[in-house]
């Protein structure tokens, strides 16, 4: 059990007043004077760095970590303007916190494993329960830094988080760390002797038509699909329509319609959104898709979305093992908040009717949410999902 | 084959070659058996693949077929797959339009209602915040506004940093397609983009989909509200763009009621301001009267005073010449010694009447209140008066009622009233008039009246008979004389008996003097 949690928010406009806002009402709910760890979730309207000074000025010895999200949120709601602080003191948990710059000038790999040697040589303990990631939603083979993370702490490890994002500018994306603030980046936790977490994952969308297969790609393009150019598969369902993939990044269409890998063994496909098409009708994913890969055209709802959520949180819960959570995390993907609008807070108030409304919660809407496999042929190996709504429940 | 092994067995020994030919004959023959066998097995094996072949191709056929079958299905199930998707892709268009309908008619209301609450320019401003804009499926908005100077200036933004609004303002004041919107008042939209200007627009603005709407007052353009959204959002659509009109044309109302408020405020603010000044001003002059008036009392008091002492000595004088105290005097002397006596008793009357509106004017003077019988001191008065009454022959009528209730009164002060009154009755009507005395109660008081059947009061005279030295210009005042101070006592006695007096009055009719006492 976290002993000590305190979530403070802010909708002010001024980046130094809303961090410094949000901090004190952290602060204030966390009751304790020290406080060991905060999260910081922000979007993407206010100037990082004061931020940073201003949850400094009222936490000045706490160790920070967070990210920028298209939406914030707060407790019911999801704000495309605010900024959460997630204040944490206990004197059971461990944590050690790490990070990887400038990973674009990088092997990717070698930066994933980078961050989780740092984090681990942090954690000043023997037992490692969890790792928690936030990394730039910009940066194209995540993947990548994945397999780098699980190099070091092992491919089965709970691996969890999240991608920064821009709310759809897709130009900057900020990670923190400590009194840094970094882009193409990425920051990680590793939490050691806690008293147990549980997380869920799910999407709610289903495959509809034929599957198709991936002939040729490359980490996140799809450059063809049964021979051919990728685009049409969207050509072929769509007609015209599909000409909206091409004009606006992650259109409309790559939301409501994304695309599914089938994944044997797992409940629900793993979805892949198109962010862009070459000129060459090369289909640029959020997320790796490998050459083989079995893939199908995905529908939604809105009423799946929100079971979805339902359903990702009670899968969090049974991971607790009847121990009641003391804080929920939520990573949401910025295109669900996108498709939900109005409705985006059934899905977040879906997940806190499982846990009980007073459990504190507070979170993001990501470019991409890191969770691990449940198939037991990929032992618990995590991988980037997209359109998912992960829950992270801490006892 | 069998000749060919004896004849060798004939060369060589016999039991060698016996042994040797029968193991040849037997491997010979075991060799040949298999062989046949295996020919044999082999042929069979031949036709029975055959068979099978040719019972296989017979099940392929069909299975082929099954084959093509499920592929047309699979083929169709992709076509229906399509159709589902093109149907939910349509149902989620109408949707979300529907949505967004709803939801930008919800924030019309609500940002209807918060403009209209309020009645401040710039509260109008403040109200659209970044919420709102947010609400109404906006994620960038600005108001540009003209100012007296005809100077364009952002009223607010949402969603630019501080580097885009200097572009955009200079945008505005340059670029002459906008004058369609600031000078024309058109709306420009996205929706219909085919002309390559919008374009322009939208890049410069920062957006992919926009609606400009012109702002609207009595006054003219007085500027424009931009709404607009990025390339990941949808399209925007008329309906939207009427949503934008509507909300400017709220706005362009709004700031136009702010205004006549704010011209109301100030004229209002003004009066008020005027009225304040108006005010102190008559209360400053009324302080100045209430002082020059106390000067007067005390000067009329300090005057009578000196003038009393004087004239009793005179009138000591008169009476002891006149009495011939000091000797005998001729006749004319003495005439004109009484004269000198009855002006003196006149002018001693004049002076207490003077001292006593002085006293009564300074509070000075101290009232007895005690309940007296109305019908009592009316009486008194009539006997008091009877010489004149008989004199003249009038008829005086008393009509005071037994039942009438007693009065609080300073009995002396009281009874100058009614001489006063009845005396002024007596000596403005005319021989053989008549003069009344009547007494009621009304609205908790109560009223005495004293009518006569005398010349009656000019109507431009009635609100001034009561006023100090005041007197009516008429025949009989020009024979009688008088100080012009009964009246003016009359009503200070009243008043301060929280009591009113007033006259009503026709010329040759008569008059009627009322007023108001109060219950004992």
């Amino acid at each position: 059990m976290v002993e000590w949690i305190g979530v403070g928010t802010s909708r002010e406009k001024d980046s130094f007043r809303a961090a410094r806002e949000a901090a004190v009402l952290a602060k204030a709910a966390l009751k304790q004077e020290n406080i060991d760890l905060a999260f910081i979730f922000s979007s993407i309207q206010y100037n990082p760095e004061n931020i940073i000074k201003g949850a400094r000025q009222i936490m000045p010895a706490a160790k920070i970590i967070g990210c920028s999200g298209s939406s914030i949120i707060m407790s019911g709601t999801a704000e495309e303007f605010g900024l959460a602080i997630l204040a944490i003191k206990s004197d059971s948990l461990k944590f050690g916190l790490g990070y990887s710059s400038n990973i674009s000038e990088k092997v990717v790999r070698a930066a994933g494993q980078e961050l989780a040697k740092m984090s681990l040589s942090n954690l000043k303990s023997i037992n490692r329960d969890i790792f928690i990631m936030f990394t730039d939603g910009l940066i194209k083979n995540s993947s990548e830094l994945i397999l780098g993370v699980e190099d070091v702490l092992g491919r089965s490890f709970p691996l969890i988080g999240a991608a920064s994002s821009d709310n759809f500018k897709f130009s900057e994306t900020y990670q923190y760390y400590q009194n840094n603030v970094f882009t193409n980046a990425c920051v990680g936790i590793l939490l050691g002797s806690s008293s147990g977490f549980g997380f869920g994952i799910k999407h709610g969308w289903k495959p509809i038509g034929k599957p198709r297969e991936v002939t040729s790609s490359e980490a996140n393009v799809i450059k063809k699909i049964d021979n051919e150019p990728a685009i049409n598969m969207y050509r072929d369902y769509f007609g015209k329509e599909a000409q909206e993939l091409q004009k606006t990044k992650l259109s409309r269409l790559a939301i409501l319609y994304p695309m599914g890998l089938n994944i044997p063994g797992e409940d629900e496909f793993i979805l892949r959104n198109v962010i862009e098409v070459t000129d060459e009708g090369f289909l640029v994913c959020q997320g790796e898709v490998p050459k083989g890969s079995e893939i199908n055209l995905m529908l939604g709802s809105k009423d799946f979305c929100i079971q979805a959520a339902r359903d990702a949180a009670l899968e969090a819960k049974k991971g607790l093992k009847d121990k009641p959570a003391s804080l929920i995390i939520i990573f949401d993907s910025a295109a669900r908040k996108k498709l939900l609008g109005r409705s985006a807070s059934s899905e977040i108030n879906a997940v806190r009717d499982v846990f009980g409304r007073n459990v504190p919660v507070s979170g993001f809407y990501s470019y991409g949410e890191i969770a691990p496999l449940k198939a037991a042929g990929h032992r618990g190996t995590s991988y980037m999902h997209n359109e998912t709504v992960s829950v992270l429940a801490i006892a | 084959m069998l000749t060919i092994g004896v004849c060798e067995c004939v060369d060589k020994t016999m039991s060698e070659s016996l042994q040797y030919s029968l193991e040849n004959l037997f491997l010979t023959v075991d060799f040949q058996r298999i062989l046949n066998i295996v020919g044999f097995l082999a042929l069979l094996a031949v036709v029975c693949l055959g068979l099978l072949l040719a019972e296989k191709s017979k099940q392929i056929n069909p299975l082929k077929h099954s084959l093509n079958k499920l592929k047309k299905s699979f083929d169709q199930l992709d076509e229906q797959a399509r159709l589902i998707v093109k149907t939910d892709l349509e149902l989620n268009k109408t949707q979300e339009e529907l949505d967004k309908k709803i939801s930008a008619l919800f924030t019309l209301q609500k940002i209807s209602r918060l403009l209209s609450t309020t009645l401040d320019e710039k509260e109008i401003f403040r109200r659209v915040h970044q919420p709102i804009v947010s609400e109404l499926g906006f994620e960038r908005c600005f108001i540009i506004m003209r100012d007296q100077q005809k100077k364009l200036s952002l009223k607010i933004s949402h969603g630019y940093q501080e580097a885009e609004l200097n572009k955009i303002l200079s945008f505005f004041e340059h670029d002459p397609f906008l004058e369609k919107v600031t000078k024309e008042g058109a709306l420009l939209s996205s929706v219909d983009a085919s002309d390559p200007n919008k374009k322009r627009i939208a890049n410069t603005l920062g957006v992919a989909y926009f609606i400009l709407s012109p702002i609207i007052t009595q006054d003219g353009i007085e500027g424009a509200l931009f709404v607009g959204n990025s390339p990941t959002s949808s399209p925007l659509t008329e309906g939207e763009e009427e949503m934008i009109s509507i909300l400017a044309t709220q706005f362009g109302q709004s700031l136009e009621n702010a205004r006549l408020f704010e011209q109301v405020y100030s004229s209002h603010h003004e009066l008020e301001t005027k009225i304040k000044e108006r005010t102190k001003e008559l209360a400053d002059a009324l302080e100045e009267v209430k002082r020059i008036s106390k000067m007067k009392s005390d000067f009329v008091s300090a005057v009578s005073h000196e003038l009393r002492t004087p004239l009793t000595s005179i009138k000591g004088y008169a009476s002891i010449l006149i009495d011939e105290k000091i000797g005998n005097i001729p006749d004319f002397v003495k005439e004109r010694l009484e004269k000198i006596n009855k002006h003196s008793d006149g002018l001693v009357r004049l002076i207490n009447d003077l001292l006593d509106i002085a006293r009564i004017e300074s509070g000075r003077i101290e009232m007895k209140f005690e309940a007296e019988n109305i019908k009592d001191i009316v009486e008194n008065v009539a006997d008091l008066l009877s010489p004149q009454i008989k004199q003249k022959q009038i008829e005086l009528i008393l009509d005071i009622p037994d039942s009438l209730p007693k009065v609080l009164i300073d009995h002396s002060q009281i009874e100058r009233v009614f001489i006063n009154l009845v005396g002024n009755a007596l000596k403005f009507t005319p021989e053989k008039g008549s003069v009344a005395v009547r007494g009621k109660e009304a609205n908790g008081y109560i009223q005495i009246d004293v009518q006569d059947t005398g010349i009656g009061i000019p109507e431009d005279a009635k609100d001034k008979i009561f006023s100090e030295f005041y007197r009516v210009d008429n025949l009989i005042n020009q024979s009688l004389k008088g100080s012009g101070l009964g009246l003016t006592l009359v009503k200070y006695i009243v008043e301060a008996h929280q009591g009113k007096i007033w006259v009503e009055s026709q010329i040759n009719k008569g008059s009627i003097f009322s007023f108001t006492l109060p219950k004992g």
